[in-house]
């Protein structure tokens, strides 16, 4: 007998029922197989062996009452089909059979053979669709009950981290007091000093009280870079890019070098960097790129130690390079790469006090790219090395250039960038003008670019995945007002905004900037010259 | 018109309040002092002074809770207070708190002889900005 037949088990005590239904399954279109059991016990060891297909069984067994046997097939034998036989055609019978675990119930005389065949085969697909819904069941429970269980595990995390970021927020905040409020002392009695509140003061003492103010200043504009995380977690913008003189740049930050190369017996030059023309840029961030590259270099430069400055205009280019070369060992060409990266300090021979925390070229990187420029190095082994960065030039052509650029190279690159143009009146003086330029650069976020054409007029560029130059207005009204209401000089002055256009970034880099050349040149300022 | 016009500073740390008061006292003002929050408003009550310079993070009585009793009290409710902090988190909660301007410090002594000049004279933000309760930093 071939295993594909249907293996069907008939407990029943009626030998002649058997017959008949054996006989009357002779001809059914199935292949099937009737085993019989005389008894419910007969028939319960028959099924130990897991065989059978269907089980038929008779509901008035000599070891069984009624739907008892049904009950007790159940309790051995979860899987198997099972039909009932029954010599009354009961509606209550039925249910109860099916309700006890049966799938169907025959009555007996009643049926003719393809009723029985066609019976059994349902009696068969029902529970295999009973038992792979039940299967099905199971996985859905035990999905779900992974699913609880990694969302009870992510909320913990969550909580956890909430708490992290709370706590470093809440230090942050303490440390930033910490450092401002000795700051305010002492700036604020250099310059009650200063300007003879207590006393007549005399050239020199002007002088060295001016130096003490400016360096009291830097610290407290390091304090607030390091220190005022809100800005940029907010995604905005944390520098204020303005036309400005490398000279000046250079100026502000070399005479503290010059001492410190003095002292450690040094020879440090510095270009005079006339006639370079104008870049645009934040020049105490650009300062504490010059200041960073220099200190690198002091520290690993050759005895006798030689560090030099040099400024070169890259008109082609439209950018100004500022480098700083020393004559120390050199880096290996394959260690270039790791030099920027934070808490990286190369297996270079360092003296242990000069050895800083690796955070140096790390954050130069990052005020270089806050500036629009980039930063690089070129090294030969036993020569030197020469680090060198780029600030654009004061061209709103320069500047657009670099800004669409550094848009693309954004984790998530902005798919729509507005143009815009703002206006004071021209008869505006120039504190007021200066606090409309500072209101405008407090609005920018980090994707968004501010060019003062002139000292009353600004670009304003405004990168994001929809156009939202309407979001941007409502936002400079509300920040407007909110401004003014915090301003003891009274309000700002009134200010217009005008749309030059928005493009879709996918027309690509070319495309953009020739429609910004367009609008711009149909909005040239009129400079008085 | 700073004339005769009384400022009361209040800060924990004498050295800033002289500082203040030395400030002011070159403007034309009158000042008086208080080195923490019960104080100041004892003084306060006392002698109503035209202005108060009060700073946020001081032992004890912080000064948003000084502020929050001078407008509950009669005697004080309409003094205009310019209030200090090194931490820029309290400027949202000082000017939410009623303060008439808030300064970060380090503050600008122009800055802060002006916004105790201006809040005598106009107690009341402007009717367009009352609404406004945070401000964006000046650089200067």
């Amino acid at each position: 007998m071939p295993r594909s037949a249907t293996q069907a088990l008939l407990i029943e005590d009626d030998p002649g029922f058997h017959q008949l239904l054996r006989k009357s399954l002779l001809h059914s279109r199935m292949p099937l197989a009737l085993a019989w059991a005389e008894n419910l016990a007969g028939g319960i060891e028959a099924l130990a062996d897991g065989r059978f297909d269907v089980v038929l069984t008779d509901l008035s067994l000599p070891d069984a009452d009624g739907l008892e046997a049904v009950r007790r097939i159940r309790q051995i034998d979860a899987a198997t089909p099972i039909v009932v036989l029954t010599a009354l055609d009961d509606p209550r019978i039925e249910t109860q059979a099916i309700e006890s675990g049966a799938q169907d119930y025959i009555v007996k005389g009643e049926s003719q053979p393809h009723t029985l065949e066609r019976v059994l085969c349902h009696a068969i697909q029902r529970q295999e669709s009973l038992a792979q819904i039940e299967r099905l069941l199971a996985e859905v429970q035990a999905s779900e009950q992974k699913l609880a269980q990694q969302a009870g595990q992510l909320e913990a995390k969550n909580r956890r981290l909430r708490k992290l970021y709370k706590t470093a927020h809440r230090f942050v905040d303490n440390v930033s007091h910490e450092f401002r409020t000795p700051l305010t002392v002492i700036k604020d009695y250099i310059s009650l000093v200063r300007e003879g509140t207590i006393g007549p003061v005399n050239e020199e003492q002007c002088r060295m009280l001016d130096v003490a103010a400016v360096r009291a200043n830097d610290l407290n504009n390091m304090v607030d870079d390091m220190l005022d995380v809100s800005r940029l977690e907010a995604g905005l913008l944390g520098a204020w890019r303005r036309r400005a003189q490398v000279a000046d740049i250079l100026a502000d930050v070399t005479p503290a070098l010059a001492q410190k190369a003095a002292v450690k017996r040094i020879d440090f030059q510095v270009d005079a960097a006339l006639d370079v023309p104008d870049v645009y840029c934040d020049s105490d961030k650009a300062g504490r790129v010059v200041i960073n590259l220099v200190t690198n270099a002091m520290k690993f430069c050759n005895e006798p130690g030689c560090v030099r400055v040099s400024v070169r205009a890259d008109p082609a280019n439209e950018e100004v390079a500022i480098a700083v070369a020393d004559n120390g060992p050199g880096i290996d060409p394959d260690q270039l790469e790791l030099l920027f990266q934070r808490f990286k300090q190369l297996n270079r021979n360092v003296k242990s006090s000069t050895k800083g925390f690796g955070l140096g070229l790390n954050i130069a990187r990052e005020l270089v790219a806050l500036n629009l420029g980039e930063i690089r190095v070129d090294s030969v082994v036993g020569q030197g090395s020469t680090f060198s960065f780029t600030l654009p030039l004061a061209e709103p052509r320069s500047v657009i250039r670099r800004y669409v650029d550094a848009m693309a190279q954004r984790k998530h690159a902005p798919r729509i960038v507005s143009l815009l143009t703002a206006e004071i009146d021209a008869t505006v003086s120039e504190t007021d003008a200066e606090d409309v330029d500072a209101f405008f650069n407090y609005m920018l976020r980090q994707q968004d670019l501010l060019f003062r054409r002139d000292p009353h007029r600004w670009l304003i560029a405004l990168a994001a995945d929809a156009p939202d130059v309407d979001g941007y207005l409502k936002r400079v009204k509300r920040e407007h007002r909110k401004a003014n209401r915090n301003r003891p000089f009274g309000p700002l002055p009134p200010f217009a905004i005008d749309r030059l256009g928005t493009w879709d970034v996918a027309v690509g880099r070319e495309a953009l900037l020739g429609r910004f050349d367009r609008a711009l040149a149909e909005n040239e300022p009129h400079y008085a010259c | 018109m700073s004339d005769d016009k009384q400022v009361l500073v209040v800060d924990d740390e004498t050295e800033l309040v002289r500082g203040i008061s030395l400030r002011l006292a070159a403007a034309g003002f009158e000042t008086c002092a208080a080195g923490d929050g019960d104080r100041a408003i004892a003084t306060a009550v006392q002698i109503r002074p035209d202005a108060i310079v009060l700073d946020v993070r001081m032992p004890g009585r912080d000064g948003l809770s000084v502020l929050d009793e001078l407008r509950r009290k009669d005697a004080t409710h309409d003094i205009p207070v310019v209030m200090l902090s090194a931490s820029l988190v309290d400027r949202q909660r000082a000017l939410d708190a009623g303060a008439r301007f808030f300064l970060s410090k380090p503050y600008d002594g122009k800055q802060l002889v002006a916004a105790v000049t201006a809040a005598i004279e106009n107690p009341e933000p402007a009717e367009e900005t009352r609404e406004c309760l945070e401000t964006h930093p000046v650089r200067r």
